[in-house]
Order: structure tokens, then sequence, then C-alpha cells
């Protein structure tokens, strides 16, 4: 766990410090009540002091880990590589994969109920959840069921 | 109090009103007793799907749906051992031995009971001290509210850290920075938009908290499969006179519980675990508890139904959640144009009252429904999850959606869901995140409100209520060093030789 925290501690501390610089940025701008009042009530004050939290927060799960974990190693790099050599790992992709192609592709292109029917049955299949045509007959049953909800009941145009 | 009478007549004569009132409650045991979707995630999803509806019904549903809930993490729990909320884990550890010895119909009666019981102590509670604390709030400055929700994203991140308890605050801040994208209240300057119009309005608090609340279940649960359930075969309504012999336990847990509630961002999960606790430690049967007490299953469901009143107390008197389902509340309240704190009983009079009312019909639908869930509705709890998630995504899609009929609000709910998804696995807990995403827009606007105001920072080290954050943030900041806890444990040391 802590190898994963001190990976994770990187990001963080990268996304933190390129906040950080933006927010100061945000903090020296030309706006009216800014320059009357004072630099404290800009619009990055409040971004500034969250970035500045996460950069010391970051830096202080960085020393915890490298403390408790001695930093990445070659043990944590083959345990990377058994995890994503396993099937529950190509089964979650497959199913993320899924969900992706479904929001960003199938939604808007096809119509809503089709594009729900294709995505219901195939995340169903790909953990077996039932015999084919329990699956189909599920599939278009529900997607029936919410485009009718929502589409004429609550009458909201479907994405 | 008319308000509170007016709106139980107002339910009890509005058919619509009342039938959504029970469909809501069934459907909240019925998500409560599922493993894998929790009472947070189902108001959530639900806020969004029923945006579009009266404030009134939209209320009744999300809070009848949140007491049911609650309530129904405890079938799995006695039925399958497995909690379907995390409010229910205690439940398991006495309410499941019960089901082994063929006491499972009693188990689910007799915490039906102390559920109930426990909403309506923590109503009795709400209606008392929240007009109260809303007066006391009264008294608040920008300054104040600057600091007391930055001290709850705080104390939710400390208390729902399980891991490191910087690891909550990292939570907590992450979802605070996310709130300030968009366009800024004082200025107007658009901040982290990257000259995308889409970003203008912001991060929508409801895509995000759907976003975070079901992705990573949908994706966990999508492999899950749940053990054969233990048949009720024994009545399910026990003697009153078997719950009375509980009454001093379930008074002590439903104030326990509630006090649990009022502390921000904390919830139902420790209202149940201190009240179990101290069932046992008061106990004279404490040999039975794990092995089928009933004290230990009593106790347990009233703390956690407890703290439902508890949590709407600073979420309706000081806008800051006192629970995760209560933080999705306080966004479905914004939706609906409520804005909770000191200032709700001038825009909305008896808002509090009519809550109260709406929690008290709750608490009898529950005491209705769930005999009828467990007797009838049981089977649902035998529908693979590997078929439920899938349509659970689809209705995620839906109700991120339809707030403001945005695929880009659908883009964010599923960002943020696959990040929390790692964060989770990760042991960042999402609670705090939330809370910051909501009570973010909030702190930035009354902290740099109060700097216009005062020009300095001096009003928030000479005003005693400021000063008392001030030291309490402190404190919690500094409890994180072992020098300062050494410093504690040395000297309580000290006094004990």
């Amino acid at each position: 766990m802590r190898k994963h925290d001190f990976v994770a501690s990187l990001v963080l501390l990268g996304f933190g410090a390129w906040m950080l610089v933006q927010s100061v940025r945000m903090i020296f701008v030309d706006l009216p009540g800014v320059k009357r009042v004072g630099w404290f009530i800009a619009p990055g004050v409040f971004p500034f002091i969250l970035s500045t939290g996460i950069v010391i927060m970051a830096l202080s799960l960085m020393v915890t880990t490298l403390r408790e974990s001695g930093g990445l190693d070659r043990t944590y790099l083959d345990k990377l590589r058994n995890v994503l050599a396993s099937n529950a790992f190509w089964i979650l992709l497959a199913e993320v994969g899924l969900l992706l192609l479904y929001i960003f592709v199938l939604l808007g292109r096809l119509h809503f109920a089709v594009a729900t029917v294709i995505y219901l049955f195939s995340a169903m299949f790909v953990v077996r959840a039932a015999a084919w045509y329990t699956m189909a007959v599920i599939s278009v049953a529900v997607s029936v069921g919410v485009t009718y909800l929502f589409g004429n009941l609550f009458r909201i145009p479907l994405p | 109090m008319e308000h509170f009478i007016s709106s139980i007549v107002n339910i009890i004569t509005n058919p619509v009103t009342l039938t959504t009132l029970f469909l809501a409650n069934i459907l909240g045991i019925i998500i409560g007793a599922l493993p894998g979707l929790t009472a947070t995630m189902g108001i959530a999803l639900l806020t969004g799907l029923t945006y579009g509806l009266p404030t009134e019904i939209a209320l009744v549903i999300l809070m009848s749906l949140y007491v049911g809930a609650i309530y129904g993490g405890s079938i799995t729990a006695i039925l399958l051992n497995i909690p379907g909320t995390g409010s229910a884990a205690a439940t398991a550890l006495d309410g499941y031995p019960l089901a082994t010895r063929g006491r499972a119909g009693f188990a689910i009666g007799i915490t039906r009971m102390a559920s109930v019981f426990g909403t309506l102590f923590g109503l009795i509670m709400l209606m008392t001290i929240a007009p109260q604390l809303a007066r006391f709030a009264l008294l608040f400055t920008s300054a104040e509210y600057a600091l007391l929700g930055f001290f709850g994203v705080l104390i939710s991140g400390f208390v729902a850290g399980e891991d490191l308890k910087i690891k909550g605050w990292i939570a907590g801040f992450l979802g605070m920075l996310l709130s300030t994208v968009g366009i800024d209240e004082l200025h107007g300057y658009a901040r982290f938009t990257f000259g995308s119009p889409l970003l203008m309005i912001g991060i929508s608090f409801v895509p995000a908290m759907i976003g975070v609340f079901s992705i990573p279940q949908i994706l966990d649960n999508l492999k899950l499969t749940l053990p054969p359930r233990i048949p009720t075969s024994d009545s399910m309504f026990p003697k009153w006179s078997q719950f009375l012999r509980q009454l001093p336990n379930a008074i002590r847990s439903g104030l326990i519980g509630t006090g649990v509630g009022i502390i921000p961002g904390v919830g139902e999960d420790i209202g149940a675990w201190m009240s179990y606790f101290a069932a046992r430690g008061m106990s004279r049967k404490k040999e039975e508890f794990g092995r089928g007490s009933v004290e230990g299953v009593v106790a347990a469901e009233t703390g956690n139904n407890a703290a439902i009143g508890g949590a709407l107390i600073p979420l309706l008197t000081l806008s800051i959640p006192g629970s995760p389902p209560t933080a999705v509340l306080l966004g479905a309240l914004l939706l609906h144009g409520v804005r909770p704190g000191p200032m709700l009983g001038f825009e909305f009079p008896g808002f509090i009252q009519e809550m109260g009312g709406i929690l008290f019909m709750a608490s009898l639908a529950l005491s209705i429904c769930g005999v009828f869930v467990a007797r009838f509705f049981i089977k649902v709890l035998d529908t693979p999850l590997r078929i439920l998630m899938p349509i659970i995504a689809v209705l995620s899609v839906m109700g991120a959606y339809a707030i403001h009929i945005r695929i880009f609000d659908v883009f964010v709910m599923v960002v943020l869901g696959l990040l929390f998804f790692v964060l989770l696995k990760l042991r960042y807990p999402v609670a705090p995140f939330v809370l910051g995403v909501i009570l973010g827009p909030m702190i930035d606007a009354n902290l740099r409100r109060a700097f216009w105001v005062h020009r300095s920072f001096v009003p928030f080290l000479t005003r005693p209520v400021s000063l008392i954050l001030v030291v309490a943030i402190v404190l919690l900041i500094l409890a994180q060093f072992k020098w300062f806890q050494n410093l504690f444990f040395h000297q309580g040391k000290t006094q004990k030789e």
C-alpha cells in the first residue's frame, strides 16, 4: 500500500505545484477591487491556500511512505506486473472501456435506447451475468423503460 | 409546531405524496439492503432524477429513501452477514448470529423497531436543538462561516480517513479545489477554465457526487457474488415488551447517535459503532456480544438511525452536513433553491419543522415498509449484482445528465468516478471530497468577503467564535504531529503515575 502511496504522493505533488503556480497568477491580477483593497481578496487566494496545503501534504505523505516502504523497488514492479496480467484486471479494464465507449462515443451518435441496449448487453456479457437471451431481454426492457420514463414521463431530452 | 403538523397533514391528504413516500421508502430499504449500494449513492442518484419534481415531493422522496436505506443495510447484515451499508456493519456482529440460531425474523423485527425509535429520537433532538442553534448562528459573520466550513471539511477528513488521516484532508482539499473551477462569485473572474466555455459555469456538484459514489461501487461489485441468505421462518413482529426491555439502551444509543450525527461529516456508521461499544461497555451480559446479543443489535440500529436527525441539525442551521448522505442532501436542497443556514428561518419560515414532519412520516413508513420488504421484496436480494450494476450505471448517466441537460456533466461524472475508483483503492475517503466540493464555494466567498470587510486577518482572532474555530483547526492539524501526540501522551502517563 505504501508504495502505491509513494506514487500517489508524486502525482499529487506535481498537481499541487502546478495549481500553485496557476493560483499565484490569479493573486496578482489586474482587478479594480483587488487593486483598491489588497491582494488578499483576489480570486487566487483560496486556490493558493488549497494548493499550498496539497503540496505540503503530498510532501508529508512522500516522507511517510519513503520511511515506511523505502520507495519503489523491483518487488513492487513485479507485483504490479502480476496485477496487470490477471484476468480480473482485464475484465475491469473492459468494463471501464465499455462505460467510456457508451458515454463518449455511443451517446449522441446513436439513439439513447439503442446505445443503452448495446452498453447493457456488452457490460453484462463481459462478466457472464446470465444466459445471452436473459441478458438480451433485460437490456431491451431496461433500455425501453428508462427511455420511456425520462423521455416521455419526465420529458427530459435524452442524450 | 403548526408547520410540523401541517407538513404531516399535507403528506397524508395528498395521495401522490403519500404514495411516493412509501415507494421511496421501499426503494431506500432495497438500496440499503443490496451490498454495494449505499444511502449516499441512492440519494445522489435520486437527486438528479427528481430534479424536475416539485420541491416538496423531491424532499419527501429523498428523506424517505434516506431513512429506508439506513435501515435496509441491517437486512443483509442479518441474513447474509454482509452489511448492506457501512452503518449496518455493527448490526451484523450480533444480527447474523441471531439469524443462524433461527431468529432471523425476530432480528429483522427488532432492528426495525430500533430504527423507527432511533429516527424518532433524532427527530425530537432536531426539533429541540436546531432552532436554538439557528438562533446562535445568526451571530456568525463571514469569518465564522469560512472557518466553520473549513473546520467541517477538516474534521470530516480526520474522521473518515481510515488509513493516514492526511488522506482524508487531501481528499477534502481536492474537493475544495475542484469547486473553485469556473467564474468566481466575487469578481466574475474565470478560474482554471483554460478558455473552455463548458468550464465557465463550474463543476456541478450533483454529477461529481453521483460519479464518486456510484462509479467505484459499480466497478467493484460487478464481480461480487453474494452468499445464499438465511431464510426467515420465525415471526417478524417482536413483542413490545421485548423492545421496552431495551428502552434504556435505546435511549442511550439515541443520544450517542444524535451526538455523533451533529459532528460534521461523521455520520451514521460511527453513530452505530459508538452506540454498539457503549452498549457493550455498560451491559451486564457482555459475553453475549458478538454471539447474538439483542442489546447489540438494538444499540447499533438505534444509533445509526438517530444519527439522521443529528446530521440534519448542522445541515439545516449552519449549512454544514453532519454525514455523507446529508452532504448530498445539501446539494439537493441547493438545487431546489433552498439555502440552509441561519437565514433559512427567514427565507423559508417553518422549513425545519416541515423537514421534521417529513422525517416523522418517513419513520412511520419505515415501520410498515420494513415488514413489506422483508416479506415480499426479499427476493430482490437474490438479483445478481452483475445484472444490477450496469443498470445502475445507466441510471447514473441519466442522473448526472438530467440536472442541466448537458452531456459535459456526464463526462465530469465518469472522470471523477474513475479517479475515485483509484483513490478509494488507495484508501482516500469520499466523504471529505464531497463535503469539499459542496462547502468550497461557501468557504471561498466568505473568507474573501471577511478580508474585504475587515481589510485584515485580525478579526479572525478577536471574535470569540472565530477564535475558538481557529484554535480547533490548529489543534486538529497539530494532532497529526508525533511530537504533539507524545506531549499529551507523556503528560497523561505522568499524571497516572
